[in-house]
């Protein structure tokens, strides 16, 4: 009888040993998720910033593209202008000179 | 028959049983890390959302503002490049005025000129202002102050100041007091054309109009 009781005892101190091991592992995994939930704000910040940062570099490059073809082309349009002006100059400078004689018009 | 004694069988049931105690423990205990580790991150997206929006709409912003730079800077280079050539040719008008002159257009332009002036100013004892060089071109002028005096209803006296004004052509021309002065000088009267003729200079400078990127509003 007292060999069974032996045994029971023996057997209740590793059960005991077993769930001992169980809560300890259970403790680790609530610290492993509380370290993960302190990490868990910046982590996300830091991941956001990255994706912010890349979409902003990628905005900013397109529009850095979009001007420089918007001032080629307003460079292209004051050549053009120039151009054009230089043909009709000879006709605006006499409309010029014919306006400052009708100042001196006919006398009223 | 079992193989295990009653007492063996015990020692297994207990040890089974510690086992599957064990076994729960672990487990909830990774259920629960899980369900909060994963309210954690939907919490930080949450709070963080309004944050990223802001920065998102802050870069949209940067490239709204390189965007509009632009188009200002190019409707400048454009408006710049026309105001050039508009000031070119009244530059280029005013190197033509001063060719002519001597010929007999600029002469009958300052009489007239002097007429209207004195009209303006309503006739009496008035003093002509010119070049020094127009100086003899007036005072060979015949009949001003009866064309003045028929006009103004005054009688009228045109004399021509010993000072001369500074300027390509025109003229000046005051009352006796020298308190009402008609400025008919040829500078001035450049600046007149620019502000009453500017579109229709425009139009004659450039007949066929060039598309231009406008700012937007």
């Amino acid at each position: 009888m007292s060999e069974v009781l032996n045994g029971v005892q023996k057997a209740e101190a590793e059960a005991a040993k077993i769930i001992e091991k169980a809560q300890s592992k259970a403790e680790e995994i609530k610290r492993d998720a509380e370290r993960k939930i302190r990490e868990t704000e910046p982590n996300v910040r830091s991941q956001l910033t990255e994706e912010i940062t890349a979409l902003q570099q990628g905005i900013e490059k397109k529009a850095q593209t979009q001007a420089k073809t918007i001032l080629a082309k307003a460079d292209n349009e004051a050549a053009a202008i120039e151009e054009q002006a230089k043909k009709h100059i000879k006709k605006t400078v006499d409309f010029i000179v014919s306006a400052i004689y009708s100042f001196g018009g006919a006398a009223k | 028959m079992s193989a295990f004694s009653p007492a063996d069988q015990i020692e297994k049931a207990i040890i089974d049983e510690a086992k599957a105690q064990a076994k729960k423990i672990v487990e909830d205990a990774e259920v629960a890390a899980r369900q909060l580790t994963e309210e954690a991150l939907e919490n930080a997206q949450s709070n963080l959302a309004g944050w990223a929006a802001r920065r998102k709409q802050m870069a949209q912003g940067t490239g709204d503002r390189i965007l509009g730079k632009a188009r200002n800077d190019a409707h400048m280079r454009v408006m710049n490049a026309k105001a050039a050539m508009i000031n070119e040719a009244f530059q280029q008008a005013r190197k033509q005025f001063e060719k002519e002159r001597e010929s007999a257009q600029y002469k009958t332009f300052l009489k007239n000129l002097i007429t209207n002036a004195g009209i303006q100013i309503g006739g009496g004892d008035i003093v002509v202002l010119v070049r020094k060089e127009d100086q003899p071109i007036i005072l060979k002028i015949t009949g001003l102050g009866t064309a003045i005096s028929k006009q103004a209803g005054q009688t009228t006296k045109v004399s021509v100041g010993k000072q001369a004004i500074d300027a390509i052509g025109g003229v000046m021309v005051q009352n006796k007091e020298g308190n009402i002065t008609v400025d008919y000088r040829v500078e001035t009267l450049l600046t007149q054309v620019d502000v009453k003729y500017r579109n229709a200079i425009a139009k004659i400078l450039f007949p066929i109009e060039v598309k231009t990127e406008k700012p937007r509003e």
